[in-house]
């Protein structure tokens, strides 16, 4: 055999050597330092949506699969649980769950007062969030109700379902939305709230003040003026501190409200 | 004494003057990506610190006791690697075993070190330049101190950054990257301080 051979032959073979030692030295310590999970704790991991957004206070999925079998957790905590999966994980956990409380939910941002509709004080164009401005009362629309318009909800949104429009208000798009609720959750001015994902009418105002007040800063916002509540065939409104709350299950989305708002606040949403 | 002359002078070099990110520009993709927060970069710091030592203490003794009596000196890139690789596995078991909530927040990462450039070049340094077993450990330690401290250093300049408006062609890696740079300047600046 010439030398060149024998110098392959000889340096595999040394190879082969450390890494058979190596592997047997890696499957001796896998099978010591085994850890013995409950197989369900890996199933319920894998049902659940994965997105570890945190939304349901422990540290992530695996976390929370973790807890759903020990009893500490329910699985209303996961807000983005569709149907059938939460159905899948109450049969491996051996439990009956309410499916309405796992219809999917997307963001909706409550105000339309954007750079038209607003009245505007002042711009001030180097703040970087809505928390920093509302604690520092840098407040570029008169209304104090109103969506600060820095777009904390954008920054924060694991899915990058929220955007902010050139006229400064953020908009949700509905298809990568999960209605996980960080967003509600880091809002300074609570404008926005999670909703169904289904054809219903609402109030896009949070203003809590009355006629005049509210003219005199917003073109959209909501005046109080109860025409809504006495036009209601289904008598489905009611006026709760200075604002219209529309009682879903009477809604026949007649659509009544809509048209006679005068400043347009009540609107027609998730029409798709 | 004049050991101790050597250990503080390895020390000091592979922590500043010969430090493995900025002068050696090794390990810079955990360096730009594991360092969004300082519990991230303190953690791969320490994860990186043990798995390097360990590696290249085990690896000096592969070379010297196997590699070297067997005349198969070419084989050292290879078999450290090698070695690497099942070092970090081996950690991982570890760590899902005795403490798994570190296991859970290291995430992808800790698979990753095993492709970490710094650790490979640890090892392979300390056979390039003959140190003994004492004062290739001390090189490992203070490479991986060097990292450590390179992780911290951006990582304490990410977290001022989110407070800044930068513009935007630069918002993003561009501003990470020109950071680093500026920093790597400074350091090149440590280049006196040990022979």
């Amino acid at each position: 055999m010439s030398p060149f051979i024998v110098t392959v032959l000889w340096s595999s073979a040394v190879l082969l050597i450390i890494g058979i030692v190596f592997g047997i030295m890696l499957g001796y310590f896998s099978k010591v330092l085994a850890v013995h999970e409950d197989p369900r704790i890996v199933k319920i991991a894998e049902l659940l949506p994965g997105a570890n957004c945190g939304a349901c206070s422990f540290t992530g999925c695996a976390n929370l699969a973790e807890n759903l079998v020990a009893g500490k957790a329910s699985i209303e905590k996961c807000k983005q649980l569709e149907n059938g999966s939460a159905k899948e994980i109450s049969k491996i956990l051996g439990i009956e769950i309410d499916p309405s409380n796992f219809t999917k939910k997307v963001a909706v941002i409550r105000c339309q007062g954007d750079f038209d509709n607003a009245t505007q004080q002042v711009y001030v164009k180097d703040v970087s969030s809505c928390k920093l401005a509302v604690t520092l009362k840098i407040f570029n629309k008169a209304c104090l109700y109103s969506c600060v318009g820095y777009g904390d909800c954008a920054d924060i949104c694991p899915y990058d379902a929220i955007t902010l429009d050139k006229k400064g208000l953020p908009i949700v798009n509905h298809s990568l939305c999960t209605g996980c609720g960080l967003c509600v959750d880091i809002c300074p001015r609570n404008v926005i709230v999670l909703a169904p994902q289904e054809k219903q009418v609402m109030a896009l105002c949070v203003n809590k003040n009355k006629g005049k007040e509210v003219k005199d800063v917003c073109k959209v916002g909501c005046i109080t003026c109860m025409l809504c509540v006495k036009k209601c065939p289904k008598n489905a409104i009611r006026m709760e501190n200075n604002l219209p709350v529309i009682d879903r299950n009477s809604c026949d989305l007649c659509g009544i409200c809509v048209e006679v708002c005068p400043m347009k606040t009540i609107r027609l949403i998730n029409e798709k | 004494m004049e050991f101790l002359q050597q250990t503080f002078t390895v020390l000091i070099n592979s922590i500043f003057a010969q430090n493995f990110v900025f002068i050696r520009f090794l390990a810079l993709c955990s360096f730009v990506g594991m360092t969004t927060s300082m519990d991230n970069s303190i953690g791969m710091g320490g994860a990186v610190t043990f798995v390097t030592v360990m590696a290249s203490v085990i690896s000096y003794a592969l070379y010297y006791f196997i590699l070297v009596p067997l005349k198969l000196e070419y084989l050292q890139t290879i078999t450290f690697i090698l070695t690497i690789a099942v070092f970090v596995q081996l950690v991982e078991i570890y760590l899902k075993k005795a403490v798994p909530t570190l296991y859970r927040a290291m995430g992808i990462y800790l698979p990753l070190i095993a492709t970490n450039c710094m650790i490979l070049a640890v090892t392979l340094l300390n056979i390039t330049e003959q140190y003994s077993l004492m004062i290739a450990i001390v090189f490992s330690v203070g490479a991986s101190i060097g990292y450590t401290l390179a992780l911290i250093l951006l990582a304490g300049i990410r977290i001022k950054m989110k407070y800044i408006t930068i513009p935007k062609f630069l918002q993003g890696y561009p501003i990470i990257f020109i950071t680093a740079s500026f920093i790597a300047i400074a350091f090149l600046g440590l280049q006196g301080i040990a022979r």
